[in-house]
């Protein structure tokens, strides 16, 4: 879902950035707050694991594909504002050094792809599990995961739309059809992820806030 | 907590150099709704190096992209790491 270059209209990508950079201060300031000695390790890992979660394309039924975002993921594990600067780099390198998003679309990226899984994500999951354990944390990451992908796919064509790239019915069908599918694949991943982690160290979220 | 962190960076170096050869090559959802809309991307601003995953060296395909992914695997972890230490050292200023 990475937005290039030459897609979106100057005025959005502008609007867009200056948005994204105020959300991102307001990440570092709140990160900088709660951060632990030992989340720093964990920060660098875990950019590096969605980094590379993000190479691998799983195949969609109708001849498209997709992979992890990782905001749901991330902010599970070191909550949504550390989880937001941790994927700001991932999308940095991403665009500086592979070309994999542009470099004017950033911010929007971050905002679609980062901002709306780390936070919205985070907080539905909380909404729906609280903090318990087992089925029912698993089905709320899961509906987070989905609907993270899902918003941010809808956040994706309106941007299109306003900068006139393409008509905000079909553009916001074909995105959400998609993006309904490529969610599974968020959902699932992310669960099996954090199943994985927590099984090696039940007392990872405990710090969360 | 220092072995699982290994063992994190671990498998993320493994799918980014191994696992990633298998993607899909079929285009993204982004891609494939703008193909349905006719419409297309200007010129990125920048070259990258590593312009869709591939080392800028002549070897094979699957080579160019494993070194590809590796690198950037380590660019990320080691980026967000000096990020995250540059944080920690903030908050401990802040507790004082």
């Amino acid at each position: 879902m990475h937005i290039p270059d030459g897609i979106l209209s100057p005025q959005v990508w502008i609007a867009g950035d200056v948005l994204a950079a105020g959300a991102l201060a307001i990440c570092v300031r709140r990160a900088s707050r709660r951060l632990s000695d030992r989340q720093v390790p964990l920060m660098g890992v875990m950019g590096a694991f969605v980094f590379a979660a993000q190479m691998v394309n799983f195949p969609v039924p109708g001849g498209t594909s997709g992979h992890l975002l990782g905001g749901v993921l991330l902010a599970a594990l070191l909550g949504p504002a550390t989880a937001g600067v941790v994927l700001f780099c991932v999308f940095l390198v991403q665009a500086l050094l592979f070309q994999d998003g542009g470099l004017t679309a950033l911010g929007l990226n971050f905002i679609n792809m980062g901002l709306v899984g780390c936070f919205g994500g985070f907080y539905s999951m909380r909404a729906f599990a609280g903090r318990s354990r087992g089925l029912r944390r698993d089905v709320a990451v899961f509906v987070a995961c989905w609907l993270s992908v899902v918003i941010g796919a809808g956040l994706a064509s309106c941007e299109l739309w306003l900068s006139g790239s393409a008509p905000l019915g079909p553009i916001l069908i074909a995105m959400g059809g998609v993006h309904a599918l490529i969610g599974i694949g968020e959902g699932l991943i992310t669960v099996a992820t954090l199943r994985f982690l927590l099984a090696a160290r039940p007392d990872l979220l405990e710090s969360l806030p | 907590m220092n072995r699982l962190v290994v063992a994190i960076l671990l498998i993320a170096l493994g799918t980014a150099g191994g696992l990633s050869l298998m993607a899909s090559p079929a285009p993204d959802g982004l891609e494939s709704s703008l193909d349905e809309m006719g419409a297309a991307a200007d010129k990125p601003v920048l070259t990258s190096p590593m312009a869709d995953y591939q080392a800028p060296f002549t070897l094979a395909p699957w080579l160019r992209k494993t070194i590809a992914g590796v690198s950037g695997c380590l660019i990320v972890f080691g980026l967000v790491l000096i990020v995250g230490m540059a944080l920690r050292r903030r908050s401990r200023l802040e507790d004082n």
